[in-house]
């Protein structure tokens, strides 16, 4: 994919070459938001919203990190959602750890057995769960960083924040997601529990 | 001395617990990470706490990655919205640019129009006090001598541009002005220009010959006057019989002058003035003429039968004398530049129309894709 010349092609107008974009960038940008969010059907009008507004507002990409530009819009859109269900409190968005759907959006990988399978989607839901316990912008570098791998530069991209900003959020966000599995230890499937003590 | 220990070890303590996760990531700076390692060397909790969260990254990373449960593209639907704003753009870019043009062109139009009103009102102060207005009018007919071969060239082909509309009014003014000019001239001058009035090449004598002041001025502005109402009104008959054939030789050559120039250059202006014709011929004549007395028997034959020069004294007299001599040259100014000033007046109201229409258009279209944007 020569992305550069399909940005370009977007920003004339070209709805094929944009949704070539949309192709390539979904999943990830799903992923964040449904991390972020907890909700499948969240996640699915957060991801939904963000791709017609970077179309709409495709004009004023003006290089750099296509990648970060995107999911800047992709977590705010997060937050909007997240702002309407706070005022709409009969929608408990952290609910999803218990969608029976859940495993159906799950990745699977072929050299993978059964089991470990069932047990990386228990250690899924417990660690959705802890997310949820964060406050949304540690959720978000949280999740950018150690779910999506990404640098500290490209998320204080993303988050429009300094790099010491990107550090101290991601520094408590770990402790406090290392707190929230300690107390859970005996939650975690088998393969995952620490070997000692 | 303990005391202090404890204190010291409490700050690196909490240096290190904050510094943990940079650490791992390998985002500390080489002073930073030894400060760390030096303090992890001697605190166990903070390498339980260290353990504890490398386990918790590799969790977090072990946590399967959801995949998108449908397709994001974005439907076709989508399109159109674009394609419309980049249409309503390309219109608005034209109708930008349509609006630029038609107010350039709207100011020019305004703008001639106005010189051409407000044209009038120097001239006719000059008239009244024409010593002090003398410099002026010398300046006006400089500027129609430089200009009238251009003009004599675009006033016809351009007649529908607006900057011809203004050079016509220049025209206009500064005839008016050399109207002035000539009946500040001398005797002797005036019917040597009218004399030569049908030559063609006579402008830069005419530029010579103006500004000379003179001081029988009035005798001239009568025999002048025949031709003109305007110079004429208020203006005492010639007390002698030379000045007033004198005035009808001019009369003559002024007639032919004007068939003449007001058949090449179109002198189009929106109302007829015989004045303006008159003083056209008058104030671009060449080179003097020594004897005026030969002036009779040289004239050239005059279409119009009216015009019997001097062979009628007599009448002449009678005719100069005439407070409001409007006859012949009057006649030829009306007869001859009339239709043109009508065609021309037509000319200016369609063109007005048009170009309020136009603005009007454009402004609603302006506005329209405005509101559409909002």
């Amino acid at each position: 994919m020569n992305e550069p010349q399909l940005i370009a092609r977007a920003q004339k107008g070209d709805l094929d070459a944009f949704n070539d974009l949309v192709f390539h960038y979904q999943d990830m940008a799903y992923n964040v938001a449904y991390r972020v969010l907890g909700n499948e059907d969240s996640a699915s009008d957060a991801t939904q919203d963000a791709f017609i507004k970077a179309y709409k507002a495709l004009h004023q990409y003006r290089g750099g990190s296509f990648k970060a530009w995107l999911l800047r819009i992709v977590t705010n859109c997060c937050y909007d959602l997240l702002r309407t269900a706070q005022r709409r409190p009969s929608t408990p968005i952290d609910d999803l750890v218990e969608d029976d759907e859940h495993s159906d959006i799950l990745e699977n990988t072929d050299d993978e057995s059964p089991e470990d399978w069932v047990d990386r989607e228990e250690l899924g839901r417990l660690i959705q769960r802890g997310i949820a316990e964060l406050p949304p912008d540690q959720r978000t570098v949280l999740v950018l960083s150690d779910i999506e791998g990404m640098p500290y530069e490209e998320i204080a991209a993303v988050t429009s924040v300094a790099l010491g900003t990107v550090k101290s959020r991601l520094s408590r966000a770990r402790a406090k997601l290392r707190e929230f599995l300690t107390e859970r230890q005996e939650q975690l499937p088998m393969g995952f529990r620490p070997s000692v003590e | 001395m303990a005391t202090r220990t404890r204190s010291t070890n409490g700050h690196e303590h909490r240096f290190s617990q904050e510094n943990l996760s940079a650490y791992i990531d390998q985002q500390l700076t080489a002073s930073d990470r030894a400060r760390v390692e030096r303090h992890l060397q001697a605190c166990e909790a903070c390498q339980q706490e260290l353990a504890a969260l490398r386990r918790t990254i590799a969790l977090v990373s072990q946590a399967p990655r959801v995949h998108a449960p449908r397709s994001f593209a974005l439907p076709r639907t989508m399109q159109p919205v674009q394609a419309r704003q980049r249409r309503w753009e390309g219109l608005f870019a034209v109708a930008r640019t349509a609006a630029v043009v038609a107010s350039a062109l709207m100011l020019v139009f305004f703008a001639g129009d106005m010189a051409l009103t407000l044209g009038w009102s120097p001239v006719g102060t000059a008239q009244s006090s024409a010593p002090d207005a003398a410099p002026v009018s010398t300046e006006l007919v400089e500027r129609v001598v430089e200009e009238e071969p251009a003009m004599m060239l675009e006033a016809l082909p351009a007649a529908e541009e607006p900057a011809a509309e203004k050079h016509v009014q220049a025209e206009a003014e500064q005839a008016v002005a050399a109207v002035v000019e000539a009946a500040e001239l001398a005797p002797e001058e005036a019917p040597v220009q009218a004399e030569r009035a049908s030559e063609p090449e006579s402008e830069a004598v005419a530029m010579r010959v103006l500004p000379t002041p003179d001081p029988r001025t009035p005798n001239v502005v009568d025999g002048m006057g025949g031709g003109g109402p305007i110079e004429v009104a208020g203006m005492a008959p010639p007390p002698e019989l030379e000045s007033t054939v004198e005035a009808r030789d001019q009369q003559v050559q002024a007639a032919e002058a004007v068939e003449g120039i007001a058949a090449a250059t179109a002198t189009s202006e929106p109302t007829p003035r015989p004045a303006t014709a008159t003083a056209t011929p008058t104030s671009a004549p060449p080179t003097p003429e020594p004897t005026p007395t030969e002036r009779p028997t040289s004239l050239p034959p005059t279409p119009e039968p009216e015009i019997e020069p001097p062979t009628a004294p007599e009448q002449a007299v009678a005719a100069a004398a005439e407070p409001a001599p409007t006859d012949t040259v009057g006649d030829y100014g009306i007869a001859v530049g009339q239709p043109r000033w009508q065609l021309w007046g037509w000319l200016r109201t369609i063109w007005m129309l048009a170009a309020g229409l136009l603005l009007i258009l454009l402004g609603t279209l302006v506005w329209a894709a405005y509101r559409k944007r909002l």
